[in-house]
């Protein structure tokens, strides 16, 4: 890192040494999250980006303004965002490393990997679009670190995996020593100090679903999004729209998820896909940076929300419909 | 007007005094179809010694792979500290009050300095104006101020953290209009206008030449800061012993460096040994220019114990020498023909707030390309512009890429206008064998043409050319470099001593050193070669200045060309005293003996029928053990045969140029804008292959840092500085987005290099962003014409486009 000297107090993350704690059974976590000062650790890559860096937010995330950086004080974040000093690592943990299929749902623990879920063959056919979101995230090795808690949890609206969860409809698991409950993914940063997410849970989609990731790297170097987008749709075998959803990151406030309830019904065509785009592009503040102004960004949401729901159209009416042949 | 130049009156100057342009069959040159030609393009017939042309393997590829080679922060000292550097936050500020105590308080810290713990004098390569830390004044975002050495390096940031500076900030000039404005704020006070430097020349008469060319073209180009982006960052060790200091620096200019770390210290030349690490990637940012040194051994000195300090590679972002911005206007005339008659360059290149070596860069910039074509006439006005942002210096291609930006688009535009396919056209132009340029370039062994005919036929440019595929397109370009240049004062020689040991080996001394390009191999070869032994029985030394022979280091393509003479003549020297040791030692004529395989060979003396062997060891250990016995040793040296140039830049700068034809094919997505380089064919005149695999990674090296500087890297700024200065905002091209490269060298055969060797490591960068700017333009009607070139850049053009189509419609 660099000293610049800011004629204030280094406002980064304490450089004193962390204690590092490693439980053996989840119980065991929720305990130690418990003690003040303790942060939950997942594959510990924006840990310890942020202490190397000294930033209060991942310095490597895009989503974060630089004036957004500079005016970040400790009190405005939420707690489990606070300097830690102690680190309880869930990880390895056991009852957070599985992929658990029940009749209506996808179960994902907190601490697999994004490796993981990339090559998941059964995720691959169910939820592309989570598929395709984890294996754009930066590079193998890195993909190798990241957990899918870790990674959510970041509340960082450029990462890819939350933009991709929200069009699906996730929920979130969320865990302390005496509650349980569920969080949206854009309530994530309600989290408490003392509160871990435990998993992500998703519908099994039923029908003619499909959906599609699309993420623009404005370089053609693996990077964070200059936009990204998440779509997912469903068809009834007239080719409407019965279900329809999509979500936007890189933007203010994101991944926001759009509006889209009273198309449904439509004719999954170039028509509602143009509304869809026209839709994004209209209810999103994109920022600029290094990737793009944000007047660009924005035309890049139409064209990205464009791609990414006639990517999930095509693969809706792949999938044979439910009564047969009916052209 | 017609074509013809010189009807009724005599040419006013030739543009080349050598040959002038034959006046060829503009009709399209028939691509040759490829011969199969020996990767050492080597002039058929002539025949090399085997280590030669060869696939040698690295002589340091085991300790670098192995993770042996000791890096500048490898270096370990006992009882060594770690240094951290307080850095200014503020683009243009007058320092007021430094309160150190609370730093100088903290466990563990053992010293803490400012400006006034230097010794007040300021340096640079060129026109002194950078203080080891600020005095009085900071005049960039990450300009030094005050240091800290430590126990550790994590207690020195803190204790640099614990430092309070009080500023009074002052206006900043962030840009090159503004600094050139009327009552614009002074970076310095003694560069009024902010002008660090300037020259102009007008050779040929060019608006008589420009009054007499049917087509003209005309545009404005402008480059930016480009990072070197090395794997290891600056770094120096420092240790005093009483009043003289050992620097371990990763420098690529160890000699030079010393000169001016001795200036800034206030210490005599000899008071400062320098001794170069391992250099994890040099590509002209680590040719001591900056302070990261000279804090080092003020710090040490304080502390009285070694320290260490490395760059993070924020501080490299913030305050090396990145490549030097340019805004270059070029007006380009042509007869109708397409014979070249003038250029007028009108040049303007940012300095950032201290001047390293971008003076020297300007002058490149502004002459070098010249050799190229046989212009008529020339004329240019350069100005180096002070900027309160991070200094700019050195950076592989040295001020050719920012150059080559500008002048190849407006040949790219010519073309067009003259509806003449650009291989063509720079056939019709190129500079041959004999050339001499307009600012006295002296073009020897020149293959030119031969690269660009190759280029075109590796791309396929006639075929693809006339069967256009949507949003594709194509663009050639070519560029010229050399082989050393003259700029240090009026020496750009090279020695070496060649010692051959008790045992039969070889080992050069020579101050040269390795930045990574597989600079101390080809020595071994060129010694090998010359000496008859085996490349695994040479070593070559690493720089030290109290040991080694004087050089230059590695910058301007020299160490192949001037070293390996050098070298080559050292070996050539401790041969021929071998051999007149062992016709001592043996009572035969030197004449009859020759060297091969380590062996002395001889034929069998009167009456014997078997030939004589004698292994080399054999006869260096019987030279030294008797009485008054002597060492084998050769030392030779070589001047590079050029000229100084003269402060309007006339002067032939190097013995030998090497030249470049590359060519590239692109898509552009209209959606996005989003650019994607299919092809890229370069083809390089670098004399004889020494050695294939490294030439061909210099060419690959350099194509895809040309990518970067094209399409992928860049900043995001504010208030004078990167918002983010590391890897996640600024993007080096990855293998993701390398086109397919054709990378070819031509026959060719310099007579003045060393086995007929000129320079390979920076040619291959310089055209790359002009050829994927006109290619876009090709692709999709839009020229971009300041880098980088964005998807973003490119997509509002194409709108533009559209809606002025739109409007036309209406
Ligand atoms: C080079 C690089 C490139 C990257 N590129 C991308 C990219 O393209 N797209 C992208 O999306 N991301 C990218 N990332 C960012 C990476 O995904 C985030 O830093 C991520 O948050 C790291 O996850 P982790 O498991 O290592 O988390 P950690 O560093 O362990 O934790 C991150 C945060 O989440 C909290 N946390 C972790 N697990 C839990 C849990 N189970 N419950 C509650 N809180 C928890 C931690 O307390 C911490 O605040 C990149 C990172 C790097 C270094």
């Amino acid at each position: 890192m660099t000293i610049l000297d800011r004629g204030l107090p280094s406002p980064g993350v304490s450089p004193d040494p962390m204690v590092l704690l490693t439980p053996r059974s989840l119980d065991e976590a929720l305990h130690l999250l418990t003690a003040e000062g303790a942060a939950v650790l997942g594959g510990g890559v924006g840990h310890t980006l942020r202490r190397h860096d000294r930033h209060r937010r991942d310095p490597t995330s895009s989503g974060s303004s630089p004036e957004r950086d500079a005016i970040s004080q400790t009190s405005s974040d939420p707690p489990h965002k606070r300097d830690a000093t102690s680190l309880v690592s869930v990880g390895s943990l056991p009852e957070l490393r599985t992929i658990l299929w029940s009749g209506e749902h996808v179960t994902i623990g907190a601490g697999v990997r994004l490796g993981e879920i990339e090559a998941d063959e059964r995720l691959v056919r169910t939820w592309p679009i989570v598929t395709e979101a984890a294996g754009s995230v930066a590079t193998g090795r890195i993909r190798r670190l990241v957990t899918l808690g870790g990674n959510v949890a970041a509340g960082d609206d450029s990462h890819d995996l939350p933009v991709a969860l929200a069009a699906a409809g996730a929920v979130l698991t969320v865990r302390s020593v005496s509650s349980t409950r569920t969080l949206r993914i854009g309530e994530v940063n309600d989290l408490g100090g003392d509160e871990l997410i435990q998993d992500v849970r998703l519908p099994i989609p039923s029908g003619r679903a499909g959906s599609a990731y699309e993420k623009f790297l404005s370089r053609g170097v693996w990077e964070y999004a200059c936009v990204n987008v998440g779509a997912v749709v469903r068809l009834d075998d007239a080719g409407a729209a019965r279900r329809l959803s999509l979500a936007v990151g890189s933007v203010t406030g994101g991944p926001v998820v759009i509006d889209l309830a009273d198309l449904r019904g439509s004719v999954a065509g170039g028509v509602l896909i143009d509304e869809v785009a026209r839709r994004a592009a209209a209810s999103t503040r994109p920022y600029g940076d290094v990737k793009g102004s944000a007047e660009y960004k924005t035309r890049m949401i139409a064209e990205f929300s464009r791609r990414a729901m006639t990517g999930a159209v095509r693969r809706a009416e792949e999938t044979p419909r439910s009564g047969g042949e009916s052209t | 007007m017609t074509a013809d130049l010189n009807r009724g009156k005599e040419p006013m100057t030739a543009g080349f005094r050598g040959k002038a342009p034959t006046p060829v069959d503009v009709t399209r040159e028939v691509p040759t179809p490829t011969r199969e030609l020996p990767v050492t393009g080597l002039p058929s017939g002539r025949v090399l010694p085997p280590p030669i042309g060869s696939a040698v393997e690295r002589i340091d590829a085991a300790e670098k792979v192995s993770g042996e080679a000791v890096y500048a922060g490898d270096v370990r000292l006992p009882r060594m500290l770690h240094g951290a550097v307080l850095r200014s936050p503020h683009a243009s500020a007058r320092v007021v009050r430094i309160d150190t105590s609370r730093a100088e308080r903290l466990p563990g810290v053992h010293a803490v300095i400012t400006g006034a713990d230097t010794a007040r004098i300021r340096w640079g390569a060129f026109r002194p104006d950078l203080y080891p830390l600020a005095i009085g004044r900071v005049r960039y975002v990450g300009d030094e101020v005050a240091a800290v050495a430590a126990t550790d390096a994590e207690t020195a940031r803190r204790a640099a953290e614990l430092i309070s500076v009080e500023y009074e900030v002052l206006p900043a000039v962030l840009g090159l209009d503004e600094a050139l404005a009327e009552g614009a704020p002074l970076v310095h006070d003694d560069a009024p206008g902010n002008v660090a430097h300037e020259f102009a020349f007008d050779r040929g008469g060019a608006d008589e030449w420009f009054a007499r060319s049917d087509v003209i073209v005309e545009g404005v180009w402008q480059s930016a800061r480009q990072w070197h982006g090395s794997i290891e960052t600056i770094g120096c060790t420092a240790e005093w012993s009483r009043d003289r200091v050992t620097l371990w620096v990763n420098t690529q200019t160890p000699f030079l460096a010393r000169q001016r770390y001795a200036t800034a210290l206030g210490l005599p030349t000899r008071s400062v040994r320098v001794i170069q690490t391992e250099v994890g990637g040099g590509f002209g940012g680590k040719s001591g220019d900056d302070n990261t040194s000279v804090i080092c051994a003020i710090l040490a000195r304080r502390a009285g114990r070694p320290v260490q300090l490395l760059n993070t590679r924020e501080e490299e972002f913030l305050a090396s020498r990145p490549r030097t911005p340019m805004r270059c206007r070029v007006r380009l005339g042509f007869t109708s023909d397409g014979l070249v008659t003038a250029k007028d360059l009108d040049l303007i290149a940012d300095n950032g707030a201290y001047t390293g070596k971008s003076q020297a860069v300007l002058g490149a910039a502004t002459v070098r390309h010249d050799a190229l074509f046989a212009y008529r006439a020339v004329r240019a006005r350069s100005r180096l512009v002070y900027t309160n942002l991070v200094p700019t210096g050195a950076f592989r291609g040295f001020g050719n890429p920012s150059a080559d930006w500008a002048v190849g688009q407006a040949w790219d535009l010519a073309a067009a206008r003259l509806g003449i396919e650009m291989p063509d056209l720079l056939l019709l132009n190129a500079v041959e064998e004999g050339g001499v340029s307009l600012h006295n370039h002296r073009i020897g062994s020149c293959e030119l043409k031969q690269c660009i005919r190759k280029a075109a036929t590796a791309i396929g440019w006639y075929e693809k050319r006339s069967n256009p595929t949507p949003h594709r397109g194509f663009a050639m370009g070519v560029s010229v470099h050399v082989s050393g240049r003259r700029s240090f004062g009026d020496y750009d020689g090279s020695s070496a001593i060649v010692r051959l040991t008790e045992d039969g080996r070889a080992v050069v001394i020579t101050g040269e050193g390795e930045i990574g390009t597989g600079a101390r191999t080809t020595l071994a070869q060129i010694a090998a070669a010359e000496l008859g032994l085996a490349v695994a029985d040479v070593t070559v030394t690493r720089p030290d200045t109290d040991l080694t022979t004087h050089a230059l280091g590695a910058l301007a393509s020299r160490v192949t060309y001037v070293a390996g003479n050098a070298v080559k003549r050292a070996a050539a020297q401790a041969c021929e005293r071998l051999l007149a040791a062992a016709s001592r030692q043996l009572g035969r004529p030197a004449s009859e003996l020759r060297v091969e395989d380590g062996l002395v060979h001889a034929p069998p003396a009167l009456g014997e029928d078997v030939p004589v062997r004698l292994p080399v060891g054999v006869v260096v250990r019987a030279e030294l053990y008797r009485p008054n016995g002597e060492p084998v040793v050769g030392l030779g040296s070589f001047d590079n045969p050029s000229e100084f140039p003269d402060g309007v830049r006339y002067g032939n700068e190097s013995g030998a140029y090497n030249f470049a034809a590359e060519a590239a094919e692109v898509e552009v997505d209209p959606a996005t804008g989003a650019v994607t380089v299919l092809e890229l064919a370069a083809v390089v005149d670098c004399g004889t292959v020494l050695n294939p695999p490294l030439a061909e990674g210099q060419v690959e090296g350099a194509i895809a840092q040309g990518i970067g500087m094209a399409l992928t890297e860049r900043f995001d700024w504010a208030g004078g500085a990167p918002t983010r200065p590391n890897f996640v905002d600024y993007k080096l091209p990855t293998s993701q987005i390398m086109p397919r490269l054709h990378v070819e060298f031509a026959d060719s055969y310099e007579p003045t290099g060393p086995f007929g060797a000129k320079g390979v490591g920076e040619i291959a960068l310089d055209p790359v962003a002009s050829i994927v700017a006109s290619a876009v333009a090709d692709a999709v009607g839009v020229r971009v014409h300041e880098l980088p070139i964005t998807a973003e850049k490119i997509f509002w053009g194409i709108r533009s486009a559209t809606d002025r189509r739109d409007g036309d419609r209406r």
